[in-house]
């Protein structure tokens, strides 16, 4: 059996202390995520582009036309839009239907762009709109559900241990359409939509793994990102 | 929050549904964007109305204590700022000569208050419904209508946070309520001989 000649063998040098811990978070922020699928549309009807003195509004069409707009994914569009860096401003949604109380109440907002003229009519309407630079109304429909699932868990314990056995799995899918409005054209400028689709599973061998596929988020980034192309990029797609 | 969590927090949902679930709505609303009507007009409210509470044991569930009165005064006071030439709140219904001055004496009161919570709706919102009762009268104290405005409101739930579903699906349903108040006010007027039918240019839809 040939032997190593040792004086040839140089041992690797040495990792740094704690070197294992740099890779652990990543796996498991990996480990922790379902699989996401995304499709986008755009559909632009006129030119846009925003200047610095103008701004959005983002609202969520009425409930009684039965939209269930999830607040926290309202919440998300508006968020991300107005910390991008190179965003437009953002003209707070709860505010601006203050401002033009009553006629953005879920009851009475305008359900077309053919109600926008008999709105802007109306006393007072169009001067505080025009006082506050709004330029776009982002109407955003849609909501996440759970469209499948199945699988099944169980869970013991004793007094000395326990653990879960299974494994759970679940779809969602988020379907969300933005229509922009340019108020000053008094036109409807078009649209972008997103759908998303995630899988999530938690199997469980003793612990239960969650991996849970960020849906709405996922949805959320992807509408965020295609209305601020929408807007600022000036020539109809 | 998808369901998994959902079912998850449940099992840990006992420790704070077993409390009771008590509640005030905000009492602050916008005043609208109308011409006012050429209209002045006394506000009456009773202590029932200015002091309304609703309270309901879901069994199974939590019992809610929902305090509306500071919010009730607050919508009809905020909305008649604003949509009448000028508004006035009285301590009693005024009659005779101290009715005078006034083209109608307002007296609104809570007819009915419901709610569904999504354990009952099997959705993931919390609803609400109110249906309020105005009551218009003449200066010389006779009963022109007794109008009714029903108001509905909506909130998604919020993990282990109901109470703020249900007073933002409340806050919603009197904000509905204020707006049916603001643009059905003139066709009410109008239908009751308070103002002519050629008076003022509609506000309403």
């Amino acid at each position: 059996m040939p032997q190593r000649p040792d004086s040839h063998w140089r041992s690797p040098p040495p990792l740094p202390a704690g070197y294992w811990r740099l890779p652990v978070p990543l796996l498991l922020a990996l480990a922790a995520t379902g699989c996401v699928t995304s499709r986008v549309e755009e559909t632009k009807n006129t030119a846009t582009g925003i200047s610095d003195d103008e701004s959005v509004v983002i609202l969520a069409t009425s409930y009684h036309q039965g939209n269930k707009t999830e607040a926290d994914f309202l919440e998300c569009v508006n968020d991300k839009l107005d910390g991008a860096r190179d965003s437009f401003n953002i003209y707070p949604g709860a505010k601006f239907r203050d401002d033009l109380f009553p006629w953005f109440e879920p009851r009475l907002m305008p359900q077309g762009i053919e109600a926008l003229p008999e709105l802007l009519a109306r006393p007072g309407v169009a001067q505080r709109i025009s006082e506050r630079g709004v330029r776009y109304l982002v109407w955003v429909k849609g909501s996440t559900e759970r469209t499948s699932g199945g699988g099944g868990m169980s869970c013991a314990a004793s007094t000395v241990g326990g653990g879960c056995f299974g494994l759970v799995w679940w779809e969602n899918e988020g379907s969300y359409e933005a229509t922009v409005w340019d108020l000053k054209k008094g036109q409807n400028a078009g649209g972008v939509s997103t759908d998303v689709r995630g899988t999530s599973m938690v199997p469980a061998l003793i612990i239960p793994l969650p991996f849970v596929a960020r849906t709405q988020t996922a949805a959320c980034s992807g509408l965020v990102r295609e209305l601020r192309e929408f807007i600022t990029q000036e020539g109809p797609s | 929050m998808h369901r998994y969590f959902i079912r998850v927090a449940l099992l840990l949902v006992p420790l704070a549904v077993g409390c009771d679930q008590a509640l005030t709505v905000p009492n602050t609303f916008p005043e609208p964007v109308v011409e006012p009507l050429p209209l002045d007009v006394a506000l009456y409210f009773s202590d029932e109305f200015t002091n309304y509470r609703y309270q309901e044991n879901v069994p199974g569930e939590s019992a809610w204590d929902i305090e509306l009165g500071k919010a009730n005064v607050a919508l009809f006071e905020s909305v008649s700022r604003r949509l009448f030439r000028s508004a006035t709140r009285v301590a009693s219904r005024p009659t005779g000569p101290a009715a005078a001055g006034f083209n109608a004496i307002i007296e609104p009161s809570v007819a009915a208050f419901e709610f569904s919570l999504p354990s009952q709706s099997a959705t993931e919102q919390y609803s609400v419904w109110i249906r309020y009762t105005v009551k218009i009268f003449r200066s010389d104290g006779e009963l022109l209508t007794a109008w009714n405005i029903s108001a509905y409101g909506e909130s998604g739930s919020t993990l282990l946070r109901p109470a703020r579903s249900m007073q933002q699906a409340t806050l919603l349903a009197l904000r509905d309520a204020a707006a049916t108040l603001t643009v059905g006010f003139l066709k009410e007027a109008r239908a009751r001989g308070i103002l002519p039918m050629e008076n003022v240019d509609a506000p309403a839809p």
